[in-house]
C-alpha cells in the first residue's frame, strides 16, 4: 500500500493520465498491428495475454522488489514496463513472423508453430539469462533490480504464454 | 595493357573489405573503454552524466484563499508543474502538496541533468500573464523611480489573459537595431475580435505584459499586425524554457518559493569498465551456447555477431565523438536490449521486419507519452534500430566479400 499510497501522493493526475496512455497505447498499438497483419484471431488473442501477463508480472516484481528487499522504488524503474515490452514484442515477433512466412504454405497447422516458438523461447531465455548475469555483476542495486524485474517479467511472461498457447493455437 | 574484367573486380572487392575492416576497427577501439588513453591528441572519452546531476527540493506556498474549488486547482497546478519539467527533458520529478498549519505548500523534488538556470524557473514561477495599459497620470520616465514602469500596480489591468491567446509561438525576429532576437508571438482564437478591437484601440501605442507582477513594455505597431513580446531570451535553450512557460497551461494559483534546498543526487552507478568485460563474456558465451548447444549455423552467428559489434560500437564511438553525455546504467540496459534483438532479427529473418516495426512503434510510443528516462531510452532505441538494421545490412555483402577475398 505504502508504494501505491506514494505514487498517488507524489504523481499530478498529468503523471498518472501520461503514464497510462504509454501503457494502453503500447499495448492497443501491439495488438492492433499483429492483428493488422497476421488477421488471426488466435495469435491477437495469444499476444494479447502476453502483454497482459507482462503488465502484471512487472506490478509483482516490483511490489515485491520494495516489499522484500526494501529498494527504494525511483523513476529508473519506470523503464522496466517499456524494456519487458519490447522483450516480449520481440518474442511475440517471432512467432508472427514465422505464422506470416508459413502460413500459405501447403498442409499449414497453426499447432505447428508451436515447435518453433518453444526453439526461440529457449533459445531467448539462455540469452536474456547470461546477459542479464553479465549486468548483474558490475551495476548498482538500481541497476540490477531493474535488470532483473525486467528479464525475470520477461521470461515469466514468455513461458506462461507459451503454456497458454497450447490451448489457444490448436 | 588489358586488365581481365575478373581480377579488377576482384582487386575492387578486396579494396572495398580492406577500406570495411579499417572502417570497423576504427570504431571498435574508439567504442572500447580507455582507447581514449591511446591518442593524446584526439579525446574519445565517454562522458558520463552522472558528474552533471543535481537535486532539489522546492518548497512552493499557494497564495490563495481556500474555495470549493481549491483541491482542482492544487490539481492542476501540480500537474502544470510536471508538464513543464516534462517537456523540458527533466530526468526525475515528483510533487505533492502539503498543509503545514494554515500554510498550503506544494513540494517539488527535481533530478536532473539540466541547467538548473532552465529548471528552475519552471518550478518557482507560476508564470501568470496579464495584458496592461499604461495610466494616464502616471510619469514612467520618474528617474527618481526607475523601478516604477516595471511594476503592474502602475499599470490598468485589462481582462486580457493568458487564457485569451490559443498559442505563443517563440521565434526570432529582426528587432529596432536590425538584429534577429527572440519575440513571444501571442495568437489570438479567430472569434476574439475584443483582441483585434484592442490592437486598433491601440495601435501605435506602447502597452506592457505583466508576467508574475514583472512587467514588459510592447509597442504595438501602428499597422495592428501583430503582437510580439521581446522575450529576455539570448539562447535558443532559454527561448525554449520560456516557450514551455507560456504554452504547458495556465496555472490557476498564485504562488511563492518559501525555501529551495539543494540535495545529493542518487544516481544509479556503474563501473564502465567492468561492465564492459561482463557483457563481452556474456556475449562470447551466449554465441558458444548457441554454436555448441543449439547448432546454429556459423553463417548466422557470424552475421549476428559482426551486426551486433558493429551496432555497440557505432553506438558508442557516436556518444565519445560528439560528446554526448549518457546515463551509463541506462546504456548498458540499451546494449543488453539490443543485443537481444539483432540475435533475433538476425536469426529469424522472416520476423525482421515485423519486429523492427513493433520496437520502432513502441519506442515511438514511449517517445510521445514517456518523460524522464523512458524518452531518452526510447529516442535511444529508435536510433540504435535504424543503426542496427544497416549493421545487419552492411554485414552480409561484408561477409561475403571478405570470404570471396580470402577464398574461404
Amino acid at each position: 500500500m505504502t508504494l501505491i499510497d506514494n505514487l498517488l501522493q507524489n504523481w499530478s493526475r498529468y503523471e498518472i493520465y501520461m503514464e497510462l496512455s504509454l501503457l494502453a497505447g503500447i499495448f492497443v498499438v501491439t495488438i492492433f498491428t499483429i492483428f493488422l497483419t497476421t488477421k488471426s484471431k488466435k495469435i491477437s488473442l495469444l499476444s494479447m495475454i502476453a502483454l497482459l501477463l507482462t503488465a502484471i508480472s512487472n506490478l509483482l516484481g516490483i511490489f515485491l522488489t520494495n516489499l522484500i528487499f526494501s529498494i527504494t522504488i525511483t523513476e529508473v524503474f519506470r523503464t522496466i514496463p517499456v524494456i519487458t515490452a519490447l522483450l516480449v514484442i520481440s518474442n511475440i515477433g517471432i512467432l508472427v513472423g514465422f505464422y506470416l512466412s508459413k502460413k500459405d504454405a501447403k498442409n499449414f497447422k497453426i499447432e505447428s508453430i508451436r515447435r518453433e516458438y518453444l526453439s526461440d523461447s529457449i533459445k531467448q531465455t539462455v540469452f536474456l539469462i547470461l546477459l542479464g548475469s553479465s549486468i548483474f555483476l558490475f551495476s548498482s542495486v538500481q541497476t540490477k533490480s531493474v535488470t532483473s524485474i525486467s528479464i525475470l517479467s520477461t521470461l515469466s511472461s514468455i513461458w506462461f504464454t507459451y503454456w497458454i498457447s497450447k490451448y489457444i493455437l490448436k | 595493357m588489358k586488365i581481365k574484367s575478373g581480377s579488377f573486380n576482384g582487386f575492387l572487392r578486396y579494396i572495398f573489405s580492406m577500406s570495411l575492416s579499417a572502417a570497423f576497427l576504427a570504431l571498435i577501439l574508439i567504442a572500447l573503454p580507455l582507447t581514449e588513453q591511446v591518442s593524446s591528441s584526439v579525446k574519445y572519452d565517454l562522458v558520463n552524466k552522472k558528474d552533471l546531476y543535481w537535486a532539489k527540493e522546492y518548497e512552493l506556498e499557494l497564495k490563495v484563499e481556500e474555495t470549493q474549488y481549491f483541491d482542482k486547482d492544487i490539481e492542476r497546478t501540480k500537474s502544470i508543474i510536471q508538464k513543464r519539467l516534462r517537456i523540458a527533458g527533466v530526468e526525475e520529478s515528483s510533487i505533492s502538496y502539503e498543509k503545514e498549519g494554515e500554510t498550503n505548500i506544494i513540494k517539488v523534488f527535481v533530478q536532473t541533468s539540466k541547467s538548473k538556470y532552465l529548471v528552475d524557473p519552471l518550478v518557482k514561477s507560476p508564470y501568470l500573464v496579464r495584458i496592461v495599459t499604461r495610466k494616464e497620470d502616471f510619469d514612467y520616465a520618474d528617474t527618481e523611480d526607475v523601478l516604477a514602469p516595471y511594476l503592474e500596480e502602475n499599470y490598468n489591468q485589462t481582462a486580457f489573459t493568458r487564457k485569451d491567446f490559443r498559442n505563443v509561438h517563440i521565434t526570432k525576429l529582426k528587432n529596432s537595431a536590425n538584429e534577429y532576437s527572440y519575440f513571444a508571438i501571442f495568437k489570438t482564437w479567430p472569434w476574439k475580435t475584443e483582441w483585434e478591437q484592442f490592437l486598433q484601440e491601440y495601435g501605435g501605442l506602447t502597452v506592457g505584459i505583466s508576467i508574475d507582477g514583472f512587467v514588459s513594455p510592447i509597442q504595438i505597431p501602428a499597422d495592428q499586425s501583430i503582437f510580439a513580446a521581446s522575450i529576455s531570451a539570448t539562447e535558443k535553450e532559454n527561448a525554449d524554457m520560456i516557450g514551455i512557460l507560456y504554452n504547458s497551461g495556465i496555472i490557476p494559483l498564485n504562488y511563492s518559493t518559501k525555501s529551495e534546498k539543494e540535495i545529493e543526487p542518487n544516481i544509479a552507478q556503474v563501473d564502465y569498465i567492468k561492465l564492459t568485460q561482463g557483457i563481452l563474456l556474456a556475449v562470447v558465451l551466449i554465441y558458444a551456447y548457441l554454436l555448441l548447444v543449439e547448432k546454429t549455423p556459423n553463417h548466422i552467428l557470424l552475421k549476428s555477431g559482426l551486426a551486433t559489434v558493429l551496432t555497440v560500437s557505432a553506438w558508442i564511438a557516436y556518444l565519445k565523438i560528439s560528446e554526448t553525455p549518457v546515463d551509463i546504467f541506462l546504456l548498458a540496459i540499451h546494449i543488453v536490449t539490443i543485443i537481444a534483438l539483432i540475435r533475433i532479427i538476425t536469426e529469424n529473418t522472416e520476423s525482421r521486419i515485423i519486429v523492427t516495426v513493433l520496437v520502432a512503434l513502441l519506442a515511438s510510443i514511449c517517445s510521445i507519452f514517456g518523460g524522464g528516462y523512458v524518452r531518452i531510452f526510447a529516442y535511444d532505441l529508435l536510433t540504435v534500430m535504424i543503426i542496427a538494421n544497416i549493421a545487419l545490412s552492411i554485414s552480409i555483402p561484408y561477409i561475403s566479400n571478405i570470404r570471396k577475398s580470402l577464398k574461404i
